[in-house]
């Protein structure tokens, strides 16, 4: 690695530091000073999803899972490591202070018991990286720590986004919301792996398809049903007589039919995967780039269903109290 | 395991892009016709079941019809999937955007 390089990203990793930093201190003064406290918490929460995302991304390629470790893949990996440690650590303090100015018990959910969870694991890993020498002998229990961790982070973050936006933890818009965050992660995963021509997996970019694909029809069902028996019967009113009611009008009105189009484009994707390739060199490159671009097109337009369905929840906060 | 030609993949595009034409024009047309809409509330007794009803039928069985019908003609050397792929993104993302520009006027009209 030439001098360049090195400089290149340490300087890299300095504007992510303050970066993190900024974003932490913002996190702060948000649940001192705003309400929703929440905001804060989750702001943070966010920027520890991406730090972890990109520890999971450099350790996969250390591994020789994703592509060919670069020069440098080593100290990503273990910059981000610790920037992950610290910002879960970061995001768990400040849940605590959001949970304490509401009055409520501090470990109260499984949010709650998750996020004590997490943090506990990252502090091992950031811990056990730095003291212990020998490192081989570390390995398997790192790996087993770091992916436990990274399938932990979609369902924490389902879990809060729920019980941020609807005030409540409550069993089917949690499970609906998860279910969503868990298949944008299937998606990222298929582009990970058709992302370049020498590096196209395509056993494990089919597997994380049919993933997305069966986390879709279970977001289906539960979304389904608890528009049909709670969202249409109960809240839909006090959606339409509150602050938000375009909510309701566009979003809700938009989401609903628009979900349909996804199971068919996950679906299409992954059936290409599992058909398409008939062994020829030219057909696997044209299978890679029809998968990536499908991939990043259901990423995108998920993307956008996520973010109304974050806007409905928090339309019918106040009736919050109509799932008790 | 026997590897499929690349030409059948393509059935998939395919049933996906005219489900989604006729999913999304069902969207639009039941909006505008309230006679549409009570006939599709009939069917199962909500229209949103309906609609998901025939994305499960639809796709599936067109996918099912276009690969076994492929499957009689010789495999093409290049059949170009990233086409397809790129025709069912645009189709789909006109669908999604006019949909949405859809429910903003009916909200501010």
């Amino acid at each position: 690695m030439s001098t360049v390089q090195k400089r290149e990203s340490g300087r890299r990793q300095v504007y992510f530091a303050m970066a993190a930093a900024l974003v932490t201190v913002s996190g702060l003064l948000l649940i001192l000073l705003s309400s929703p406290r929440w905001f804060g918490h989750g702001l943070v929460s966010l920027m520890g999803l991406v730090s972890g995302g990109l520890v999971v991304v450099a350790g996969a390629t250390m591994a020789g899972r994703l592509s060919r470790p670069g020069p440098d893949t080593y100290r990503e990996h273990r910059f981000q490591g610790i920037l992950f440690g610290l910002l879960m650590l970061a995001a768990f303090g400040l849940g605590l202070v959001a949970t304490a100015k509401t009055g409520k018990p501090l470990f109260g959910s499984l949010h709650g018991w998750l996020g004590l969870a997490v943090a506990v694991l990252a502090t091992f890993q950031v811990v056990s990286s730095l003291l212990v020498r020998n490192r081989k002998r570390l390995r398997p229990i790192h790996r087993l720590v770091g992916y436990s961790s990274a399938l932990l982070l979609p369902l924490q973050a389902g879990l809060g986004l729920a019980a941020g936006v609807t005030g409540a933890t409550r069993v089917l818009v949690t499970g609906h919301s998860t279910l969503g965050i868990a298949v944008l992660v299937a998606l990222i995963w298929v582009i990970v792996e058709t992302s370049q021509q020498e590096q196209f997996h395509l056993e494990r970019a089919s597997f994380a398809a049919w993933a997305a694909v069966i986390g879709i029809l279970l977001a289906w069902l539960i979304g389904g049903y608890h528009y049909l028996t709670v969202y249409g019967p109960q809240l839909k009113s006090v959606v339409l007589n509150g602050e938000w009611p375009w909510a309701h009008r566009i979003m809700m009105e938009a989401k609903e039919h628009l979900f349909l189009f996804l199971p068919v484009v996950s679906g299409a994707l992954a059936l290409l995967l599992s058909t398409g390739d008939n062994g020829r060199p030219e057909s696997r490159e044209d299978v890679r780039r029809a998968a990536l671009l499908t991939a990043w097109f259901a990423l995108c337009t998920l993307t956008v269903l996520l973010v109304f369905g974050a806007f409905i929840s928090m339309a019918a906060h106040p009736a919050a109290r109509l799932y008790q | 395991m026997k590897r499929l030609d690349r030409s059948r993949a393509v059935a998939f595009f395919w049933a996906a892009i005219l489900d989604i034409i006729v999913i999304g024009v069902l969207i639009i047309l039941h909006e505008r016709d309230t006679a549409l809409k009570a006939l599709l509330d009939r069917i199962t007794g909500h229209h949103w079941v309906t609609k998901s009803l025939m994305t499960c039928v639809l796709f599936p069985g067109l996918a099912f019809l276009f690969y076994r019908a492929l499957g009689r003609r010789p495999a093409h050397k290049s059949e170009g999937l990233a086409f397809w792929a790129a025709a069912l993104s645009t189709i789909t993302a006109l669908f999604f955007l006019g949909t949405i520009a859809f429910f903003v006027l009916e909200y501010f009209t």
